[in-house]
C-alpha cells in the first residue's frame, strides 16, 4: 500500500521524518558528522564555527541541515545550552534589524516562554538604532548565556538584500556578542563571503556539496528501495544490469540527489507517474525556470546561444559541432566554452583527442525546455528516464493500463513512440560510456553494457565486446563473438579483418598457438585488410614465433611490419624493439643495438617503448663491458618525460648496480634510494633496491641503515615478491642481519628485540636454518669485539629469548645453532677443547670450522 | 537581571586555551601598552581579533579593559555613546561612577541607555563632550584605583571611519581621528589598542585628499602579529586534522605540511583542511595537490585574486611598476631579493626611478604584500600568495 510507505518529500526535506533522511544519506556521512561536531563545539566552548554549504538546487542542502539540526537536538549535552532559529527559506531582510527580528521571531515560535512575541511588538515605531539595541538586549536576555544555532537557507539572496553597512552591523553583533552560530546554505559562492573586501570574507567554513557519483546514485536508489520495502528492486539495482541502467541515468541526469529521489518514486511505485507529473512540472516552471533564466541573463549573447545549443543536444558534443551549429568559428566557441566552464555552466569530458561538452546542470536543460515549448509537451528528462529504465514491452503494457485522461499518458506515449522509432537511448548512453572508458576497465557493469549494445548487431560493438571478454580472460566466449563477426554475411571487410586479428590474439592468450598464427596469417593475406591490421598481425605473429624459438620467422615478420607502407608508427616502433630483442637472443649484438637505436629515435615511439629500448640497450652495453654507455642509457631512461615508473625504477636499480660495480657506492645508494621512493615503482624493483642498498650500507659499516633496509624489505606488503628477492640469497641476508644486530648496540634488550624480530622474519621465509648458521659463524667476531664475557652471555640469551618467541613447531630449527652458540661462547671464554666435547662429533666439526680451529685429531 | 546587562557590554571572553601561539606577541603588546597606545594592522583573517580576545580574557594585574567591534558604528554620536557605555560597564563592578557624565545626562545612565546619548532636554549630547567627559571621568575613577590603567580595544576602526565619512561626511571622520589623538595623548592612565585590516595610511590618504592635514596616529606604535610561529601553527594544523576527523597515517608529517603550505596562517590552515577528503588517507602529497587545485580553482572562496585587484586600486598610475616588482619577486629562484637585485630585474622591463622603487617597496610592505628579512632583502609576506601569484601571472 502506498500510504504505508515512508514519506520522502522531494522539495522540502524538513517535512520528512529525520530517521528516513538518515537512512537515505549518501556521500555526506563524514561531512554531517564533522558539521555536527563543529556546531557542538561552538555551543559548548568559546569557539564559533559558522558553516556554509554550497550547492545548486536539489543538491541536498536542506537535507543536510535538517539532519544537523536533528542530531544536535538528540544530544542531551546541548539541551540547555542551545536554541535553534530556523529562518524561512525565502526570508528577506533589507536591514540587519529586520534580520534580527526574523531570528527573534523564529526563536519566539519555538521557545515562546524565553522569547516572548511581545518583544517584537514593543519595537514598533522606535528609531531603528534604538530598536536594534533593544532587541539585541532582549535576545541576549532570553538566551541567558545559551547559543543560538541559526539555520539560514539561501544566504546568498539574503546577502544581496543587505547593504554593506547593514552587513557590517550584522558582523559587529556577531563579534561583540558571539552568541550566534550560523549554519547557512547558498546555491553558489557569492561576493558577500568570497570577496576580500566584504565584511564576511572568510567568515564561514565553506563546503561545496559534490554531485553524486554513479556509485553514490546507485547507493541512494538502493537505500530508498530498501526503505520502501522493495527488496526486489534493491536486489535488481545490485545486479550488473541494474547498475548499468543507473549508469545510463547518471549520464543523462547528472548527480543531483533530488532527481534521484524523484526517479526513485517512479521505480518504487508503478503508478507514481500520475501523481508526480504535475507537481514536478510545476516545480520546474515555478522554481527552476526563473532561477536558470536569471543565470542565463548574466551571460553574454554568444554564451547564451552556446548554453541553449547544449540544452538541445541529447549528449555531450565536440566544439566543432557547436561551432557549426552556431555558424561561427571554432576559436570563438573555444574561448567562450572556457569561460562557461569557469562559471560552472558546462562540463567537459576528454575523449581521445577531442573534448566533449555538456551542461553542468541537467536541470537547466529541463527548465529551459519548459520555456522553449509552449504546448505543454512532456518533459524530456522524464520521457528519457522511462526510455532508459524500461523495456519496450514493459512500456507498452504501462501505456495500455494508463487512463486516457491521466497526465502521465503523454509521457508513456512519447517514451513508447521514441522507443519504436528512435535510437535505443539506453544503448546510446552505454555506447558513450564504453567509448570513453579504457578497454582495460572490464568490470561486470562494463561487460553488461557491452553485451547489451552488442545485441543491436553492429560489428564494432561485437568487436568491443570480444575485446572486453579477452581482457577478462573469458576466451571461449570472446572467440565465439569474434567468430560471429567473421562469419557474418555481408559484413564489412575491414571489421572482418579486425575480428581475425582480435581472435588471433585471443587464441594466443588462451595458449592455442596454431589457431593464433592461422588467424594472423589470414588477416595478413586478406586483400581487404588495412595496413594497420596487417602491421599488428605481423608484430603479433612475430612475437608468437619468437616465443616458440623461431627467431628467423619472427625477424622476418618484424621486418615486414617495419617496411610495410602505411603501417602505424607505433607498430613500427614496437616491431623494431622486438626485433632488437630477437637479434640479441640470436647473439647479434650490433643488430640488436641498431634496432633499439632506431626505435628510440622514432618520433612516434611511445615513452614506454623508448624507455624499454633504452633499458635493454643499457643491459646489452653492460654485458659487453661498456659501463659508461650503459649508465648513459639508464640515465636517459630515467630522465625521459612520460616514461612509466616501472621502467624508471628498473633503470635506477640497474644504474645503481653498475655504479656499485665501478666502486661508486654513494651514487649506487642514491639510485636505490630514488627507486625506493619513486611513486608507482613496482614492488619487485623496490625489493631489489632495498636488498642492494642494505648490502651497501652493511659494507660501508652503516649498520643502523642496513638494519632499516632489512626491516623494510622483510615488511614489504607482497610476501611473494620478498620471497622471490631473497630466494637463494637468504644466507647472505642472514649474515648481514646478525652482523648488523651485533654491531649496532650493546644493549641486551635491543639485541633481544632485534634477534626476535629477525627470527620471526626468517621463519616466515623458511630461513631459520640460515639465520642460526649465521649466528654460529659470527662467533669469531664475538671474540674480536671489546665486549666482556657477560655481554657474550647476554648475546646468547638474546638468541634463546628469540627462539622462545617462535611458534613451537619452528623452534627446533634453532636447537642445533643455539647449542653450538652456547658451546662456542663457553670455548671462547676458556679456550679449553674439553668444552667442545659436550657436542656430538658432527656438531663439533661444524663448530671447529666456525671458530677457525684445526680439525679434531 | 544586573548580570545580564553587564554581559551586554562585555564580549564573552574566549578561553585562553582556544587561541594558540600568540603568548609572546601578547606579552610584547602589553609591554608596549605600558608606554603608549597601539595600532594593530595585518591581513584580514590573520587573527587580530582573537589576539584581542585573548588579551581581554587574560588581563594582567593593573589593567581594566573593554572591547568593541566598531564596524557597525555609523556616526560619531553612536561611537561616543558606545565609549561611554563601555566605560560605565567596566566601572560598574568597581563601584565607581562616571561622575561628570552622570551630571551631564541626568538620571539615566550606564547600560540602561539605548541608542545615542540624550541630554535631559532631549537633545543629542555633543559627541566630543561625551568622549572628553567620559575620559576625564575614567581618569578620575582610575585615580582611586592605585596602579591601574584602562585600555580600550577597538576593533575595525577604519571601517567605522569609513561609515562615519559615508553618513556624516569626511569632515566628521577627520574630527573623530583628531579627538582620538587628543584622548590617547592626554591621559597617561588610558590606552587605546586599535585594530584594522585596512592600513590606516589608506584611510588617511583618502582624508588627506579632502584637505585633512593631521597625522592622528603618529604617536601610536604600529604592531603586526603576522602568521603563527611554525611550532604553534603545526600544532594548530594537527588539531584541525583531528577535529575534522581526517585519516592521516603520518599525522605529524601531515600537520607540518598543512601548516607550511598555508604559510602558518590559521585561516588558510582551516580552509585547506576543509578541502581534504574525509574518506581517503591524507598524506603530505595529497595536501599539496589539494592546495594546487584550490589555487587553480575557479570556484574558490579564498579570493586570492584580491591581491591582484588591489594593486590597481591602491597604486593608480604606478600599477605597472608594482606588478613588475611582484612578478620579479615571484619568479626569482631565490624568493628573497635585495633592492639592487629587484632594481636590476625590474629595469629589464621598464625604466626605473630608484626613489619611486624604494617608495613602492615600502608601501608594498605596509600593505602586507612584502616583508623585509633580516638581510634587508624583500620577499612575499606569505609564500602562499607568492605561489598563487606565480600561477595567476603564468610566471
Amino acid at each position: 500500500m502506498n500510504s504505508e510507505r515512508p514519506f520522502l518529500s522531494h522539495f522540502s526535506p524538513q517535512w520528512t521524518n529525520p530517521k528516513y533522511l538518515e537512512d537515505i544519506l549518501v556521500q555526506r556521512e563524514g561531512l554531517l558528522a564533522e558539521s555536527v561536531a563543529a556546531v557542538r563545539d561552538s555551543v559548548l566552548t568559546d569557539r564559533r564555527h559558522h558553516l556554509l554549504f554550497i550547492g545548486p538546487r536539489g543538491a541536498g542542502k536542506t537535507h543536510l541541515i535538517t539532519l544537523i539540526q536533528h542530531r544536535l537536538g538528540q544530544d542531551p549535552a546541548l539541551a540547555d545550552r542551545m536554541r535553534v532559529a530556523w529562518l524561512n527559506e525565502d526570508e528577506t531582510a533589507t536591514s540587519f534589524l529586520r534580520l534580527l527580528i526574523a531570528i527573534y521571531r523564529s526563536l519566539s515560535e519555538r521557545y515562546p516562554e524565553e522569547f516572548p512575541a511581545s518583544t517584537i511588538a514593543a519595537l514598533v515605531g522606535k528609531d531603528p538604532a534604538v530598536a536594534q539595541e533593544q532587541l539585541t538586549r532582549d535576545l541576549l536576555r532570553g538566551l541567558d548565556g545559551r547559543i543560538v544555532v541559526c539555520l539560514m537557507e539561501n544566504l546568498d539572496s539574503l546577502f544581496r538584500s543587505l547593504s554593506l553597512s547593514e552587513q557590517r552591523n550584522w558582523r559587529a553583533l556577531l563579534q561583540n556578542h558571539p552568541v550566534i552560530v550560523t549554519v547557512g546554505t547558498a546555491q553558489a559562492l557569492f561576493d558577500g563571503i568570497a570577496d576580500h573586501d566584504e565584511p564576511f570574507f572568510g567568515f564561514f567554513d565553506t563546503r561545496h556539496l559534490q554531485p553524486l557519483s554513479v556509485d553514490e546514485a546507485r547507493d541512494l536508489l538502493e537505500r530508498i528501495a530498501t526503505l520502501q520495502d522493495r527488496a526486489d528492486l534493491a536486489e535488481f539495482l545490485r545486479t550488473p544490469s541494474g547498475r548499468a541502467r543507473v549508469d545510463a541515468i547518471r549520464a543523462l541526469a547528472g548527480g543531483n540527489p533530488r532527481l534521484y529521489l524523484i526517479f526513485s518514486d517512479l521505480l518504487v511505485n508503478a503508478a507514481a507517474l500520475d501523481d508526480l507529473v504535475r507537481p514536478f512540472e510545476e516545480m520546474v516552471d515555478r522554481q527552476l525556470t526563473s532561477y536558470y533564466q536569471e543565470r542565463l541573463r548574466w551571460l553574454s549573447p554568444q554564451q547564451r546561444e552556446i548554453v541553449q545549443f547544449l540544452c538541445r543536444a541529447s549528449s555531450p558534443v565536440p566544439v566543432k559541432h557547436i561551432a557549426e551549429g552556431l555558424f561561427t568559428t571554432h576559436n570563438s566557441i573555444t574561448g567562450q566554452l572556457k569561460q562557461l566552464r569557469e562559471f560552472r555552466y558546462v562540463d567537459s569530458h576528454p575523449l581521445g583527442r577531442e573534448v566533449l561538452y555538456e551542461l553542468a546542470e541537467p536541470l537547466m536543460r529541463l527548465a529551459l525546455q519548459v520555456k522553449e515549448t509552449h504546448d505543454r509537451r512532456p518533459l524530456a528528462l522524464i520521457v528519457d528516464f522511462l526510455r532508459i529504465w524500461h523495456e519496450q514491452q514493459e512500456l507498452a503494457e504501462r501505456l495500455a493500463q494508463c487512463p486516457v485522461d491521466s497526465p502521465a499518458r503523454a509521457y508513456f506515449e512519447n517514451a513508447h513512440r521514441l522507443m519504436l522509432t528512435g535510437p535505443n537511448l539506453r544503448h546510446e548512453l552505454f555506447r558513450r560510456d564504453l567509448e570513453s572508458a579504457w578497454t582495460e576497465e572490464c568490470d561486470d557493469i562494463t561487460l553488461e553494457k557491452a553485451r547489451a549494445v552488442a545485441i543491436d548487431g553492429v560489428s564494432a560493438d561485437s568487436i568491443r565486446l570480444g575485446r572486453i571478454l579477452t581482457t577478462r580472460k573469458e576466451w571461449d566466449e570472446a572467440i565465439q563473438v569474434f567468430t560471429q563477426v567473421i562469419e557474418k554475411e555481408n559484413g564489412s571487410p575491414v571489421e572482418f579483418a579486425q575480428a581475425l586479428l582480435r581472435r588471433g590474439y585471443t587464441h594466443g592468450q588462451a595458449g592455442r598457438t596454431a589457431e593464433e598464427i592461422a588467424d594472423y596469417t589470414r588477416a595478413i593475406e586478406l586483400h581487404s585488410s588495412t595496413p594497420d591490421v596487417v602491421a599488428w598481425a605481423l608484430v603479433n605473429r612475430g612475437v608468437t614465433h619468437g616465443a616458440s624459438g623461431r627467431n628467423a620467422k619472427a625477424i622476418a615478420d618484424y621486418t615486414r611490419a617495419i617496411d610495410l607502407p602505411g603501417a602505424p608508427p607505433e607498430s613500427v616502433a614496437l616491431a623494431l624493439f622486438y626485433r632488437g630483442i630477437t637479434q640479441g637472443n640470436a647473439g647479434r649484438t650490433a643488430e640488436e643495438i641498431a634496432d633499439y637505436t632506431r626505435a628510440i629515435e622514432l618520433p612516434a615511439a611511445t615513452p614506454e617503448i623508448v624507455a624499454s629500448a633504452l633499458f635493454n640497450q643499457g643491459i646489452t652495453h653492460r654485458e659487453s663491458g661498456r659501463n659508461a654507455e650503459a649508465i648513459a642509457n639508464y640515465t636517459r631512461a630515467i630522465e625521459l618525460q612520460g616514461a612509466p615508473p616501472e621502467q624508471v625504477a628498473k633503470a635506477l636499480v640497474n644504474r645503481g648496480f653498475t655504479h656499485g660495480q665501478a666502486g661508486r657506492t654513494a651514487e649506487e645508494i642514491a639510485d636505490y634510494t630514488r627507486a625506493i621512493d619513486l611513486p608507482g615503482a613496482p614492488p619487485e624493483q623496490v625489493a631489489t633496491a632495498l636488498f642492494n642498498r642494505g648490502a651497501c650500507h652493511a659494507q660501508q659499516g652503516e649498520q643502523e641503515a642496513a638494519l632499516r633496509d632489512l626491516g623494510q624489505l622483510f615488511t614489504l606488503g607482497d610476501e611473494r615478491i620478498v620471497r622471490d628477492t631473497l630466494e637463494s640469497r637468504l644466507r647472505f641476508k642472514a649474515t648481514e642481519s646478525v652482523t648488523a644486530t651485533f654491531s649496532v648496540t650493546t644493549d641486551p634488550a635491543r639485541w633481544t628485540q632485534l634477534v626476535t624480530e629477525f627470527a620471526s622474519h626468517f621463519a616466515r621465509f623458511n630461513g631459520l636454518t640460515q639465520f642460526g648458521e649465521a649466528a654460529v659463524k659470527h662467533l669469531p667476531s664475538l671474540a674480536e669485539s671489546p665486549l666482556n664475557h657477560s655481554a657474550w652471555d647476554a648475546w646468547v640469551a638474546a638468541w634463546e629469548s628469540a627462539q622462545a618467541s617462535l611458534p613451537e613447531h619452528e623452534r627446533d630449527q634453532l636447537d642445533i645453532p643455539l647449542r653450538l652458540l652456547r658451546t662456542g661462547v663457553a670455548w671462547l671464554k676458556t679456550k679449553e677443547d674439553g668444552q667442545l666435547l659436550t657436542l656430538p662429533r658432527e656438531e663439533r666439526r661444524i663448530l671447529r670450522q666456525a671458530l677457525n680451529l684445526p680439525p679434531e685429531k | 537581571m544586573k548580570s545580564n546587562e553587564r554581559r551586554l557590554q562585555m564580549p564573552t571572553p574566549s578561553k585562553p586555551s582556544c587561541i594558540v601561539g600568540r603568548d609572546a606577541f601578547i606579552s610584547e603588546t602589553w609591554r608596549a601598552l605600558e608606554l603608549k597606545s597601539l595600532y594593530m594592522n595585518d591581513l584580514r583573517r590573520i587573527g587580530k581579533t582573537q589576539i584581542i580576545r585573548k588579551m581581554l580574557a587574560e588581563l594582567p594585574t593593573g589593567w581594566l579593559a573593554t572591547f568593541s567591534d566598531l564596524e557597525g558604528t555609523h556616526t560619531a554620536e553612536e561611537f561616543a555613546a558606545l565609549v561611554y557605555k563601555d566605560s560605565a560597564s567596566v566601572l560598574t563592578g568597581k563601584k565607581r561612577a562616571l561622575r561628570r557624565m552622570s551630571a551631564l545626562l541626568g538620571k539615566a545612565g550606564g547600560s540602561e541607555i539605548l541608542g545615542v546619548l540624550k541630554l535631559p532636554d532631549g537633545q543629542t549630547a555633543p559627541w566630543k563632550d561625551v568622549l572628553r567627559t567620559t575620559f576625564d571621568d575614567m581618569v578620575e575613577a582610575l585615580a582611586d584605583l592605585p596602579d591601574t590603567r584602562m585600555v580600550f580595544f577597538w576593533d575595525e576602526v577604519p571601517f567605522m571611519l569609513e561609515n562615519i565619512a559615508t553618513r556624516q561626511g569626511k569632515d566628521t571622520a577627520m574630527q573623530v581621528l583628531d579627538i582620538l589623538r587628543e584622548l590617547s595623548q592626554r591621559h597617561d592612565t588610558i590606552r587605546l589598542l586599535l585594530t584594522g585590516s585596512i592600513g590606516i595610511h589608506h584611510v588617511l590618504q583618502s582624508l588627506w585628499s579632502e584637505g585633512y592635514r593631521g597625522s592622528p596616529l603618529n604617536h601610536m606604535d604600529l604592531i603586526q602579529p603576522g602568521p603563527l610561529e611554525p611550532e604553534h601553527a603545526i600544532s594548530f594544523a594537527g588539531s584541525e586534522l583531528v577535529r575534522r576527523g581526517l585519516i592521516c597515517a603520518d599525522a605529524e608529517a601531515c600537520a607540518a605540511s598543512l601548516s607550511a603550505l598555508a604559510s602558518h596562517v590559521p585561516f588558510y590552515i582551516e580552509k585547506l583542511a576543509a578541502r581534504l577528503p574525509l574518506t581517503t588517507n591524507v598524506t603530505p602529497a595529497l595536501i599539496e595537490a589539494e592546495l594546487e587545485r584550490e589555487l587553480r580553482s575557479d570556484n574558490s572562496d579564498w579570493d586570492l585574486d584580491y591581491y591582484r585587484r588591489r594593486v590597481k586600486a591602491i597604486f593608480p598610475g604606478t600599477e605597472k611598476l608594482v606588478l613588475a616588482i611582484l612578478d620579479t619577486l615571484a619568479a626569482a629562484s631565490d624568493p628573497a631579493q635585495t633592492f639592487q637585485e629587484i632594481r636590476q630585474s625590474v629595469s629589464v622591463r621598464m625604466e626605473v626611478d630608484e626613489e619611486a622603487l624604494r617608495e613602492h617597496l615600502r608601501l608594498l610592505c605596509m600593505d602586507h604584500y612584502l616583508v623585509r628579512d633580516e638581510d634587508n632583502a624583500y620577499c612575499f609576506y606569505l609564500p602562499l600568495i607568492r605561489r598563487w601569484w606565480i600561477i595567476n601571472r603564468c610566471l
